[in-house]
């Protein structure tokens, strides 16, 4: 699929779940994907949200195959944006995956605990200044 | 197969070989050891844990017609109760060490552990990582270690022929395994 023909949209936060909601509504039916960057120079995470539309709906420029990517940018500090699973119940994962990995707090979210890494892994290992706390590992091979 | 007749004076040319029917017909005398495990060693159910890429090669590809894991006695069970061997394949992550270990303990004694790759052994690429257990033997202990990225079917076989002569050394009943290396912590915090 070309660059293209994707659109793009960029919301304020707090913006974010009426827009969402209005794209569900005009027939974006599925969530591709929901990912976040860390711009850490910025002091912003990125969430964007790919959508795609797998039946035309109320919106006339809504085709069959219809992509949009969403996205968002919150504050690094204490990052929060709107969750999105009541809208796409299959977007639960992967923002428990967001959650886990950059830190950021889906209010609404029916159940947001960590996925990918245990749970009593401290710190969120995507962002750019994650330190890993571990003791650092016994070397196979002593360096000389 | 080491079913060996002590009674039985080795006929010429035979050697040590039992021959059935040689001394009285349908009988065979052997050790109850023996024959317990070469029972052991030719009917290793397995339970396969494939955590990653290794596993297409290790137990997909290992099992299919090709190369047939059956054709050794190897069968995939999905059930840790009713297997005897498990293979891990692939790399252990600390969300996955406290669920390999519960597995490990549901497993019937005898039990052993083929760590198959440089991921079960030692965390393999991704040991620098921030999730990787660094080789499933800090988990549970491990009988056979298979090295490669991935190791090929062969390399598995040998490994498992490797296992069975384990076996074949033991008494009726087998050693305790050893100790994993470091004892997992609690929970999930291992
Ligand atoms: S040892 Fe290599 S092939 Fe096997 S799981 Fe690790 S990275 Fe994959």
């Amino acid at each position: 699929m070309s660059p293209e023909a994707w659109e793009e949209v960029k919301v304020e936060p707090g913006k974010y779940l009426e827009t969402m909601k209005a794209l569900r509504k005009g027939g974006l039916n599925q969530v591709s994907d929901l990912t976040a960057v860390d711009w850490k120079d910025r002091g912003v995470i990125e969430v964007i949200v790919h959508l795609l539309s797998l039946k035309p709906g109320e919106d006339p420029r809504n085709t069959l195959g219809r992509r949009v990517r969403v996205k968002t940018e919150v504050e690094r500090d204490r990052p929060s944006i709107d969750s999105v699973t009541p809208l796409w119940p299959g977007v639960n994962w992967y923002e428990r995956e967001v959650y886990d990995l950059f830190g950021v707090d889906f209010p609404g979210h029916p159940d947001l605990r960590r996925i990918m890494t245990h749970e009593g892994f401290v710190g969120h290992p995507l962002r750019k200044d994650f330190v890993d706390e571990r003791p650092k590992r016994q070397r196979v091979i002593p360096s000389r | 197969m080491g079913l060996n007749n002590t009674d039985v004076k080795p006929t010429e040319g035979q050697g040590d070989d039992f021959r059935l029917g040689q001394h009285l017909p349908g009988v065979i005398t052997t050790q109850l050891q023996k024959v317990i495990n070469w029972g052991r060693q030719s009917s290793m159910w397995y339970m396969s844990f494939g955590l990653a890429c290794c596993a297409i090669e290790d137990i997909m590809a290992a099992g299919a017609s090709r190369y047939d894991l059956d054709r050794l006695g190897l069968f995939f069970r999905a059930s840790p109760r009713q297997s005897d061997l498990m293979l891990v394949a692939g790399t252990v992550t600390e969300k996955m060490a406290p669920r390999i270990r519960t597995l490990y303990e549901q497993m019937a004694e005898p039990r052993y552990v083929i760590a198959l790759g440089t991921c079960a052994i030692a965390g393999g690429p991704f040991a620098g990582g921030y999730n990787t257990v660094l080789g499933v033997d800090k988990i549970i202990p491990v009988d056979v270690y298979v090295p490669g990225c991935p190791p090929r079917p062969e390399a598995l076989f040998y490994g498992i022929m490797k296992l069975q002569e384990k076996i074949r050394k033991h008494g009726v009943n087998p050693p305790a395994p050893r100790k994993a290396k470091t004892a997992p912590k609690e929970g999930s915090k291992a």
